[in-house]
């Protein structure tokens, strides 16, 4: 037998395929994987057009039209799906950029020795975040121009997309600084100044990747976050603008006949419920770390 | 019935690091930023001159601490929590700048050394904790390839190589290579860390409690290691223990810190089987 | 004969289906002290936490076997054992000080909790009794102790008041797991002496839980040593340490670096076994410099070798190793 045994530590049990989290995870996955699909495979195969008047109006779901007909005639199923792909791709574009800015800025910044690096930015990041996010948003609308349209984007969608875009990366700057904090005082970074390792070689190789896990874990539940401002805008006046379908706007039109049609809130509702609760599960399999106790 | 079989003074089978067993180790040659040049090999490795070391305002944790660190030799600092040998550490490895007195490493004193001059590395340490000492996400061979890398700017493939015949000399090899820390056992992991000071070339390891996280059967291996690679390469040791046995087994000469003070210094054994000073005295009657 | 307060018999130990500790078997009599010493995998927490009776907290269950303290049979968990035995007659104290004491919550008050709950009859006042007991665990102010937060303390004098909460329901059987790791040398010894004067002043049985030789040698009279969840070999700590019987022993013995000693340290090739790699023979094989072939055949049953010292080896007889061990070569 070679004199290097390759061994687990400890009295570790070996970890079981299907505990509670995995559940949970696999779970929520299937949850978003569902709604996802649904947006992307839906409008391929059923071709009616969205906006076309296809019925009569306020027809309660039926084979024809699941979800039903809206106030003007339109079938509300095809209309669900559609604006999901709108709202998804602007929540999946919100996220994204600041994810990327707000991690590689956070890390950098916390992983200066520079007090002044660290007090300018902390200060920037806490204006940002302390101005109430929604009239920031509305304001960087309003000034991009609520009906710019940037194909293929949708008429307004540019302006939300750079308001999340200003904004939102002070979050992931925030996380990936506090991260970062306690990664550099970590042995093996010591270990990588001793061996003369680049500032840029530390950052990049040994802190970075294990910065992502924390900021990309509150991305997935920040997508869902952007999916509802994105939904509360018509309320507010601005958003997506008419006549492209978006989950917010639907419910915003349903809601003045909500007792005699029920089925054009209610159904756009139902499906942002699910993807809102596929993305809670898989959230939080993720954050919740429950080491097993281990047996010296 | 056999009356006798061979008592533990035999090398038993499989063992780990045996004596004339090493493949020649390729070390950095001269052109690839070794920092020894052959014009000037010093005696001494690290020389500490009446060093103190305060935390900002506050009252000093090392106090005109003095030593020296031969080539190729083996000192160890004794103490307990509290006694100042973990910033000791820090001031000889060049991590913090003492408040007076100065130290040298091969002559140049540390605060002339920039974070990417070649002498930075001619210091390095093994950490205590020896799975927090490697990157998670970093594979043994990755860890140690990396430092062939930077330091030795070798491409990809041959650092690989290089890295796979240190780990094999540290005594690692096989599968166990191409794991995680996770995956291997605190040893193992120990190993790694050994062979990633190694990889740099350096005149010295500072070993701060290098074995006291391991267990007593893997103990008796790394102290082993660290003895042969001492012997072998010619690489200086700084042993930092509160392990009287420890710092017996490794070191020539060795230093008893109280309070931030030299209590005692001189050659190993004949501190801990005579001592003089009444705290190294209890020290060594608190031996278990 | 002295009453036998603890017996284990046949005992295992498995967490999610998994055996981690095989065949224990084990006997502490009244004011006896025993030492349990491992390493990694050894399953010495495990056996320590079943006897304490925390082993639901790991998510294990006695699987085999029996486990009886005082005549109780507490191989299964019961409500009745819980309120009667522990804190009572059965004591433990754990591992880690620092996360075992509420941060918040001032030393005399934890005392004085503890004292309110297990003491039955009225008329001790618990002031009196907690500034008592931390007196009689060696702290040289116990009043000043009593008003402070366990961050205030030193690492030696939280552990003092463990001791002392662990004693404070005059337990006949104390547990101590790990009450060395993390502190000073010299505060090592200071706490071995105050449990040591404890069991001697109380008639109270002691189980020492440790990976550390030095410590289990220094501290109690008879030991257990363990290896991959069993226990490979057993007698009087003087005995055991002068004349180890087991290879693994010795090997545990002759890889202590001492003070002086001239020669090579001799390792134990390899790493401590973990699960995965136990056959179904002798589980110290694999690293074994005197392994034989039907060694891995099945597991070695434990012989008496004299002296009340038995050693799970089966090559037992065939190995007489007459020089001390420890002595270095």
């Amino acid at each position: 037998m070679t004199a290097e045994v390759t061994t687990k530590l400890d009295d570790e049990a070996v970890r079981r395929p299907l505990t509670p989290r995995r559940v949970e995870l696999l779970v929520g996955l299937t949850l978003i994987a569902a709604v996802v699909l649904a947006c992307l495979v839906v409008p391929l195969i059923n071709k009616t057009d969205p906006n076309a008047l296809v019925a009569a109006p306020l027809q309660p779901p039926s084979g024809a039209h699941p979800f039903g007909t809206d106030q003007v005639g339109r079938d509300v199923f095809i209309r669900v799906f559609t604006a999901g792909r709108v709202d998804l791709t602007l929540a999946a574009l919100g996220v994204i950029v600041p994810l990327f800015l707000g991690t590689v800025i956070g890390t950098i910044v916390g992983a200066s020795r520079r007090r002044a690096v660290d007090v300018v930015t902390m200060r920037l990041t806490d204006g940002i975040i302390a101005f109430p996010f929604v009239v920031l948003v509305l304001v960087v609308v309003l000034i991009v121009g609520a009906d710019t349209q940037i194909p293929p984007l949708p008429a307004g969608g540019a302006s939300i997309l750079v308001a999340v875009w200003v904004v939102n990366w002070t979050i992931y700057a925030r996380i990936a600084r506090a991260r970062t904090h306690v990664l550099r005082e970590e042995d093996f970074v010591a270990a990588g100044r001793l061996l003369g390792f680049s500032r840029r070689r530390i950052v990049m190789r040994h802190l970075l990747p294990s910065v992502w896990p924390a900021t990309a874990t509150y991305a997935v539940s920040d997508a869902l976050l952007l999916v509802a401002l994105i939904a509360g805008l018509p309320f507010l006046g601005a958003g997506i603008q008419p006549p492209t379908p978006e989950w917010g706007s639907i419910m915003y039109e349903g809601r003045a006949v909500l007792t005699q049609a029920w089925w054009i809130s209610l159904t756009t509702a139902g499906v942002v419920l699910v993807l809102g609760t596929g993305v809670m599960l898989t959230v939080d399999s993720l954050i919740a770390n429950p080491r097993r106790v281990r047996i010296p | 019935m056999n009356p006798f079989e061979p008592k533990f003074n035999d090398v038993p089978k499989d063992s780990v690091v045996v004596a004339g067993e090493y493949p020649p180790m390729k070390a950095l040659t001269p052109e690839e930023g070794n920092h020894i040049s052959d014009a000037t090999v010093p005696d001494n490795a690290i020389v500490a001159t009446d060093v103190t070391f305060a935390y900002g305002s506050g009252p000093a944790v090392v106090k005109n601490v003095s030593l020296t660190v031969p080539a190729g030799g083996a000192i160890g600092i004794v103490g307990e929590s509290g006694s100042g040998k973990t910033t000791l550490a820090g001031l000889l490895i060049g991590t913090l700048t003492p408040t007076t007195g100065t130290v040298t490493v091969q002559g140049r004193p540390w605060n002339s050394v920039r974070p990417r001059d070649p002498m930075r590395r001619a210091v390095q340490m093994v950490f205590q904790n020896p799975y927090t000492a490697l990157n998670p996400r970093f594979t043994a061979l990755q860890t140690v390839a990396e430092v062939y890398q930077v330091c030795g700017s070798h491409n990809r493939a041959e650092a690989a190589d290089r890295a796979r015949d240190l780990l094999k000399l540290v005594g690692l090899s096989g599968s166990a290579v191409g794991k995680r820390p996770s995956g291997l056992s605190g040893g193992q992991c120990q190993r790694v860390g050994i062979a990633r000071a190694l990889a740099a070339n350096p005149a010295v390891i500072v070993a701060d409690e290098p074995t006291s996280a391991l267990d007593v059967s893997v103990q008796a291996q790394i102290l082993n290691l660290l003895d042969d690679l001492r012997k072998e390469q010619g690489v200086a040791l700084v042993v930092i223990s509160h392990d009287l046995n420890v710092v017996s087994y490794l070191t020539k000469t060795a230093i008893v810190m109280e309070r931030g003070e030299v209590v005692e210094q001189g050659d190993t054994d004949e501190l801990l089987q005579a001592p003089t000073h009444p705290y190294t005295q209890a020290l060594i009657a608190s031996i278990l | 004969m002295t009453e036998t307060l603890l017996h284990a018999s046949n005992m295992a130990i498995e967490i999610d289906g998994r055996e981690l500790v095989s065949n224990i078997d084990l006997e502490v009599k009244k004011g006896a002290s025993l030492g349990i010493v491992g390493e990694t995998g050894s399953g010495k927490s495990l056996t320590c936490r079943a006897i304490a009776g925390v082993l639901a907290s790991t998510g294990g269950r006695i699987s085999r076997g029996t486990l009886t303290i005082s005549g109780e049979d507490i191989t299964v968990p019961s409500a009745h054992a819980t309120s009667k035995l522990y804190g009572r007659m059965v004591s433990l104290v754990p591992q880690n000080s620092l996360s075992a004491l509420n941060p918040l919550m001032r030393i005399g008050t934890h005392l004085t909790e503890t004292i309110k709950e297990l003491e039955t009859e009225g008329g001790i006042d618990p002031q009196h009794r907690a500034v008592e007991l931390l007196g009689r665990v060696g702290l040289r102010d116990p009043e000043t102790v009593m008003r402070q937060y366990p961050h205030q303390l030193s690492g030696g004098m939280r552990q003092r008041v463990m001791i002392a909460l662990a004693i404070a329901g005059r337990p006949e059987l104390l547990i101590a797991d790990e009450p060395t790791t993390a502190l000073d040398v010299s505060v090592q010894k200071e706490i071995l002496d105050v449990l040591r004067r404890l069991s001697d002043e109380e008639n109270m049985a002691l189980i020492l839980v440790s990976h550390d030789l030095g410590v289990v040698t220094a501290a109690t009279r008879s030991v257990a040593v363990m290896y991959a969840g069993m226990i490979v070999e057993q007698g009087p700590t003087e005995t055991v340490l002068q004349n180890p019987r087991h290879p693994y022993t010795q090997a545990l013995l002759q890889a202590r670096p001492t003070i002086g000693q001239t020669g090579r340290l001799i390792g134990i090739p390899g790493a401590p076994a973990s699960p995965e790699d136990w056959g179904t023979g002798c589980r110290f094989a694999p690293r074994c410099p005197h392994a034989q072939p039907e060694c891995e055949a099945a597991i070695p049953t434990p012989e008496p070798v004299g002296n009340q010292q038995i050693a799970a080896c089966r090559r037992v007889h065939d190995l007489m190793v007459t020089h001390p061990a420890g002595a270095g070569a």
